[in-house]
């Protein structure tokens, strides 16, 4: 028994399937959806699938007008969180200095350096080196 | 989509290294998640749902999911 496919690069792709191994829902998450804090996509593969309530379309935005103030970033940082401070053998645990330099801890064989200012406004993404994934990182314009 | 990822662990593989396969069976069924870190093509593939189907698309998934 097996159930063909077309998987898109660079997405994460949930299929449901019955107990009899017919395939019911198809989930497709991309880039853009990350970037655009959007839900997945969901195709019914089948008459007898449940689609989810989530997977109603959202609304197309409406125009905004140039001189608007931007709206909100979307983010999943919850309101109030003002970050905990890192330390090491090294780096006493103790908040750092903004205006400034922010040093990440390095997790892997890349790094990467973030240049602040007041407001915590993106400046500057730095590679040191390697690849560091930048889907976790949130975006302000300064 | 994770509230599908529910019940017991099935094991999967695939034949490509840049695309993982995770995959879980419950009482309504079965769901398998392919994360494709391929940055450069989509790709067609084959879910198969017992040890000897064959395929020849360029991925094979497969899911030991106990099904002839």
């Amino acid at each position: 028994m097996k159930v063909a496919g077309w998987l898109p690069r660079e997405t994460t792709t949930l299929l449901r399937l019955d107990g009899e191994g017919r395939p019911l829902l198809l989930y497709t998450y991309g880039r853009q959806h990350n970037v655009e804090n959007q839900p997945p996509e969901v195709l019914a593969l089948s008459p007898n699938a449940a689609l989810p309530k989530a997977s109603t379309p959202a609304p197309a935005a409406a125009a905004v007008p140039a001189d608007s103030p931007q709206p909100p970033v979307p983010t999943l940082v919850p309101a109030g969180y003002a970050g905990s401070p890192f330390g090491d053998r090294r780096n006493p645990m103790a908040p750092q200095r903004i205006p400034g330099r922010l040093q990440c801890e390095e997790q892997g064989p890349g790094g990467l350096e973030l240049e602040l200012t007041l407001g915590l406004h993106l400046v500057r993404v730095q590679f040191l080196a390697g690849n560091t994934n930048l889907d976790y990182l949130e975006f302000r314009a300064q | 989509m994770a509230r599908h990822m529910g019940g017991s662990f099935v094991p999967s593989r695939t034949n490509e290294a840049k695309v993982k396969s995770i995959a879980t069976r419950d009482g309504d069924g079965l769901a398998v998640m392919l994360l494709n870190q391929l940055q450069d093509r989509d790709l067609e593939y084959d879910l198969a749902l017992s040890k000897d189907a064959p395929s020849t698309k360029p991925l094979a998934v497969r899911v030991d999911a106990g099904w002839p």
